[in-house]
Order: C-alpha cells, then structure tokens, then sequence
C-alpha cells in the first residue's frame, strides 16, 4: 500500500486542482478506506450482502473523479464531506435501484411522471451541512485504512460498537455471540489497531 | 503486534471504565483521562486509539444514517434533496438539453426526461450508464443501437431525433411517450382477449416496419414496449438490436443477450447465425401469452431454469390457464411459439394480419396441428411423466413378447410385473398431477423417487431376479433423479437405490453360478455410489451456473 498521506490532502487538493494527476490519484487512494467505512456504514446488513460496498465507493471515486472540476473546497473536511454526499446520494439510489429490482421491474414506471418535472438539483460541491463540517485530522484517513486492514470480526465490532453507537449488549445480539466474548473482541481489536497505527507512524 | 500482549485480559472495571469513557465519547462530553490512567496507567494508548476511532466517526461515517435511514428500510419516496441521478449529472445541464428526471435504466443505459432548451420540447434522452466506464463493445453497441433507430419511421415505433456526444458521453433522444410500460398496464391480469389481439396487432406492425429495415430487435418484452393514454403502443429500446446481415462485430462473444422469459430458443442457445426475425415472431408470441394468460410462458425462479425451459419445455396451453380466451387466438400464440422457427409465421407481418383476421372473426391462419406434432408438444410440457409411460410401455411389450414366446413364466407371476408396470405409470400419472398442485413443492420428486424405487424393487422381487440385467434399474432411476436438479435428491436415490438391492439380493436365491460371488454385489453397490455421486456433481455443477446467472442479471434485463 503505497504511503498515502504523507502529503497533507489539502496540499494534494492544491495540486489536483493545478492538473497534477498523479496528486488527484494519491488522494483517491487515501480517501478510499475511509469511503469504504462510510459505506459499510451506511448499508443495512441484509443489504450489504446484495450490494458490495466496495462497488459503492468504486462508483463514488468515479463519480468524484468526473466531477472534480465542481469540487470548490479546500480543506480535508469538505474534501471528506463531500466524497461523503456523493457516497449518500449514490446509496439512496443504489437501494431504490435494489428495491425496484427486487420488486421485478427493471425499469421504473412512467406513470405520474409528469408533475415531478422541476426536481431541484443543488451543486453538489460547496455545501456540506454544519456536521459534515466538523475538523477533520489527517490522522483520520491512515486510521481508517488501518481499520480497513483489519480482520472481518475486528472490523464488526468497531463498526458496531462506535461507527453505528450501540451499546454492547446489542453488539453481542447482532454478532450472536455472548457479551464477555464480544468485549474481548472488541479489546483485541482496538489493540491490533493501536498496534497498526504506532507501525506506521 | 504483539499477539502475547494484545490476549491479555482485562479486568471486568478496566473494561467497564473504557466502555464508559466511549460511551462519553460518542455522547460529546470530554471524559476525564487523567482519572482512567489515574487507576489504570496501562491503558493511556487505548485511550487514544478510542478517541481517535471516536474522531473518525465523527469525521462522517457515524451519523450516516440521518439521510440514509429511510432509504435503508423502504425505498421511501425521495426527497427534492435526493435526486434519483447519479451525483455528477446532477449538473442537470446537458449539451443543449435540461435532464428532468430518471425514467429507467437498464443493462446500459440510462434515459433521463429532459427538455431541450432550443424548441422547448419534453424528449426521453438515453445515455450509457455514466457510472459505468463504458467498454468499447458497450459504446459500438451504443452507437449501433442509436443508427438503427434513427432509420426507422412508424406510428408505433418510438423516434429518434438527434444523435450525439457531449464531453466524450455519447446520447441520443426520442419521442417521450407520456404512458406506460406495457408490464405495467396488464399488471400480471389476463387481458380482454380482443384488447390484447388489437394491441399486438399493432406492435407487429411495428415490429414488421423494423424488419423491413433489416433490423432485428432481439430484446422484445412487454418493459420495452409503451402504451400511451389512448392506447396505443410504442415499441422503443434497440439496445440489442441487430442489423440482418449487417456487421455483427457487437455479438462476436455470442454473449447470450436478452430477457429470458421472452427470448426465442435458437436465441437463448446461443446460435447467432440462427437469429432472425423469427426470434422477434417468437417474443411478441411470448408477450400475446402473457396478455392472454397473465404470465410469461415460462417463469422459472432462476434465469437458468427459464432458459432450460425456453430451449426444450413447452408452456401450458394457454386456454388452461384462461377458458375464455378464444381457440383461434391460442392457435395464433403456439404458431409463434413453435420451437422452429420455420414453423412459426414468416414475418411479424403475418403474425398482424392474422391478428387482424382474428380481430375480424375470420378463420385464423393458424390451424391446429397434426397428432403427431401435438403428441410431441405434450411430451415437452411433461417429460417426467412422458419419459415413464414410455418406460413402462416398452417394459410391458418386452415382459409379454418374452411370456408368450419363451413360457418360462407363470401366468400369476406375469400379471403381477405388468400390474407393477400399470402401477408405475399410474403412480407417475398421479405425482405429474400432484407436482402442479402441491404447495410444498420440494417433498413431491423426494415421494416420486421413493414411489420409483419401491416399484422397480418389488418387480425384481418378484421376478426372483436381483442378479440379471434387469438391475440396470437402479442406476437409470438415479440418473433420472438427477433431472430435478437437487442434489439431495440424487443422494437420497442413492441411498434407496443401495439399501434397495442389497436387501434384495439378501433374501433372494442367487443362481448356482453366482453362488458364493458375493463381492459382485459389492462392486455394484460401489457404482450404484459412484453413479451417484458424478450425478450429484453434474447438477451442482449446473446449480453452480445457474446461481452465477442469478447474481449478474442478463444483460437488458
């Protein structure tokens, strides 16, 4: 994995937006793990055996990709934030996209089409909302692709105990386990983290 | 990475104080550190792992669910906010048109509504997915699709008005048909049978003006067809259309494209040379069908199985399935669905005009036909049963030729094999019957299976005859177990199949030469396993195929 934070992102932003292709790349590199976590995030469990997460952010950097140009901010955080919204957008429509196929219409009906004409579109790029504006450190993105780097149960538990809030007794509900046995995963992978992140520092 | 380090326990407190100190973390207050380290100094670096973790989920990957959170549970409605587009088209502009909304997408593409600025017009503009980095074969296809539209001129044919590109993403647009798609106006409903005729009638039409172009759809069915508030259909969608004769660069793969359910059988064989506009005949046969009956003629759970169908069963009639429709029209439907296409009509034209006679209650073109050909059409709609009838009817001759031309069989034991022979085929009468109606759908072939064993057992029971080729049974049933494509069920035979002739061959009197050859049994009771056995890989080998084809749709599909 190459070292993809060494530059800060806002230097790398600074670069992009002067045509350095290679800066745009190394920051979708380092964005990537990060993406990958919002996505798990935000997919239901059932869902995401349907939907690969990782098809999600490849469709996001891509779309990202295409539309860098729109992209008028200049800190990590709306760097971050706005990957973010583009991620959201994207799984609201891949699960309407699964629902509609589920149901077994591949094309969505026409009916009442009409009146919905002047759907509002807003840029996408400058507005993240007040929380998506919180102060992001650069240590965010190598902690996230070293969470990324961890095993599936590791990655579980971390997901569930902070990215989605519960408490541990639900922690072991969902991963049907006992909750002695939930914590101690949770400890050997908070250690295993600690452990990445001090080797790559 | 110390693994020694990273197992050790920690107390139950030690663990409670961290638990707390997330718990503060994620509730935004600022937890006291100094007091944790203060009883447990050890845990200063675990300390901020968790407020960095904490950082990272507040950085966005937390509170996810604030817009996402209906989504993640029904396909709500979406919000002004949330557009159906992809994100980057949300620059709504377009070249010289204004995207409104998404009305669908398929395998490839995508067609938005959009309004072209310059004549104020509401026009359907399809592109190829966005998302998607297009491959060269999916651009050619692309641009084929949009050139053989672009020739054709006809009332229910949807136009094309403009081909271009914009910023390397090629589009055309076309009329925008205000209505529906016909899946949607027959709603999974038998039609009014003269509605249905009068619409099809149409459609072929259409399909006939393609034609003449040298133009082959290839992908009809009833999503690709639109029907607007007065009724009238409009066939749209040429992404798998072919040129006759043209260049045919874009299916070189002989890739199998189309929807199953309506795909013609020399299609989903996968002949290229062999589709022509027979396969169009085909598929507006398959849509009348499902007008007339309410569903497709075939509609297996998985894609596979339809295709398995499509290419050698037979649908049911369609007048078992709805007793008002009309003879002549269910004339009209099988003559489109022949297997051959040379048994179908030669052109879509024909298909109209015998719809149009029909609409004119003339006698229909189609006329029923010969027994023979009708005999071969019920053996396709049941093999199960057909395949047995005929086993236990060449059994019959050969037990009765052999009775009164070799005599060695007495009359009581000969009635019994040809009751058991008449108790075979009655009992696979009765589980075909059971099949079409049993909610539990599984336990029929288990019972069919056991009912097969059972009766091949008592014949060779009471013919005293474990040890002559007769046993050739076993393995037979096996491999006929191997048709329903479950591989439990072949194991369950299996099993049958050996307990069955090692009893057999336990109570019965072996022959003196056979005497004392017990390992002969052995051997077969190994193949009877080994059959078995590459019966159950062959049809999880299938099963295999048939789940990768449910993960990655066909293609228009």
């Amino acid at each position: 994995m190459p070292e993809t934070t060494s530059a800060a992102v806002s230097e790398l932003l600074a670069r992009a937006r002067e045509g350095d292709a290679d800066a745009l790349n190394r920051l979708y590199e380092a964005s990537r793990p990060w993406l990958a976590i919002v996505a798990r995030a935000c997919l239901e469990e059932k869902l995401r055996s349907r939907v690969d997460p990782s098809d999600l952010v490849q469709q996001t950097l891509l779309e990202a990709y295409r539309a860098f140009e729109g992209f008028a901010g200049r800190t990590e955080g709306e760097w971050l934030a706005w990957l973010r919204q583009i991620l959201l957008r994207n799984a609201v429509d891949y699960v309407r996209w699964f629902c509609t196929a589920k149901r077994g219409a591949g094309h969505v009906s026409l009916a009442g089409a009409d009146d919905r004409s002047a759907i509002r579109c807003e840029p996408t790029a400058d507005i993240p909302s007040p929380s998506e504006q919180a102060v992001v450190h650069e240590e965010v993105l190598r902690l996230a692709q070293a969470i990324t780097a961890l095993s599936d149960d590791y990655q579980q538990v971390i997901q569930l105990r902070h990215f989605e809030q519960l408490p541990f007794d639900e922690v072991a509900q969902r991963m049907q386990r006992s909750r002695p046995a939930v914590q101690m995963l949770w400890l050997r992978a908070v250690r295993r983290l600690k452990d990445l992140m001090d080797e790559r520092c | 990475m110390n693994d020694a380090e990273g197992d050790t326990p920690l107390d139950e407190r030690a663990l409670a104080a961290l638990d707390a100190y997330v718990d503060a973390l994620q509730k935004g207050e600022r937890p006291d550190r100094e007091c944790v380290l203060r009883e447990f100094p050890e845990l200063a670096t675990t300390l901020t792992c968790l407020e960095a973790v904490e950082r990272l989920a507040q950085s966005g990957v937390a509170d996810v669910s604030a817009p996402g959170v209906e989504a993640r549970h029904k396909a709500a409605p979406l919000s002004p906010e949330w557009p159906s587009m992809g994100v980057w088209q949300t620059r709504v502009d377009f070249g010289g048109y204004e995207l409104l909304e998404e009305l669908g997408r398929g395998g490839m593409g995508v067609v938005y509504k959009a309004r072209q600025k310059s004549l104020g017009r509401v026009v359907a503009l399809k592109m190829i997915l966005p998302t998607q980095l297009p491959t060269e074969q999916a651009v050619l296809r692309f641009q084929a699709e949009a050139r053989a539209a672009a020739r054709l001129r006809h009332p229910n044919v949807v136009a094309v008005h403009e081909v271009g590109e914009l910023h390397g993403q090629p589009y055309f647009t076309m009329d925008y048909v205000e209505g529906r798609e016909l899946g949607a106006v027959a709603a999974g409903q038998p039609m009014e049978p003269r509605a249905a005729a009068r619409l099809m009638a149409q459609v072929a039409g259409a399909v006939e003006h393609l034609h003449q172009h040298g133009i082959v759809h290839r992908d009809l069915k009833p999503s690709n067809i639109l029907v607007d508030q007065e009724g009238h259909p409009y066939v749209t969608d040429f992404g798998l259309a072919l040129a006759c004769g043209g260049d045919s660069q874009l299916t070189q793969s002989g890739m199998i494209v189309g929807t199953p359910s309506y795909m013609a059988p020399e299609q989903a064989a996968g002949r290229r040379q062999a589709v022509g506009p027979g396969a169009d005949v085909y598929s507006l046969g398959a849509i009348l069908y499902e007008l007339a009956t309410g569903r497709p003629p075939f509609d297996e759970p998985t894609p596979l199985e339809t295709l398995v169908q499509v290419l050698e069963g037979e649908p049911p009639a369609p007048r078992t399935l709805n007793r008002h429709l009309p003879r002549d029209l269910e004339l009209v439907i099988l003559r489109c669905l022949e297997k051959r296409p040379e048994a179908r009509y030669p052109s879509a034209g024909a298909l109209a005009a015998d719809l149009e006679r029909f609409l004119r209650e003339e006698p229909v073109e189609a006329r029923p036909r010969g027994p023979l050909h009708r005999l071969a059409r019920w053996c396709r709609r049941r093999p199960a049963l057909a395949i047995r009838l005929a086993a236990a009817l060449i059994f019959a001759l050969v037990a009765h030729l052999s009775y009164t031309l070799i005599q060695q069989v007495t009359p009581l034991r000969h009635a019994a094999v040809l009751g058991a022979l008449g108790m075979f085929a009655a009992a696979a009468a009765a589980f075909e019957w059971a099949a079409a109606r049993a909610r539990n759908k599984i336990l029929v072939p288990f019972a069919w299976s056991t009912a097969d064993m059972l009766l091949a057992s008592f014949i060779l029971w009471i013919t005293h005859n474990p040890f002559s080729p007769l046993v050739v049974a076993f393995p037979l049933l096996i491999a006929t177990a191997g048709l329903w494509f479950r591989v439990r069920l072949v194991w369950f035979s299996t099993a049958l199949a050996a307990v069955a002739y090692t009893l057999l061959t336990a109570t019965a009197q072996p022959p003196s030469e056979e005497a004392g050859l017990w390992h002969h049994h052995l051997i077969f009771v190994a193949a009877l396993l080994m059959v078995g056995t590459v019966t159950a890989y062959q049809v999880w080998r299938v099963r295999a195929l048939s789940r990768y084809y449910e993960r990655r749709p066909l293609p228009g599909g």
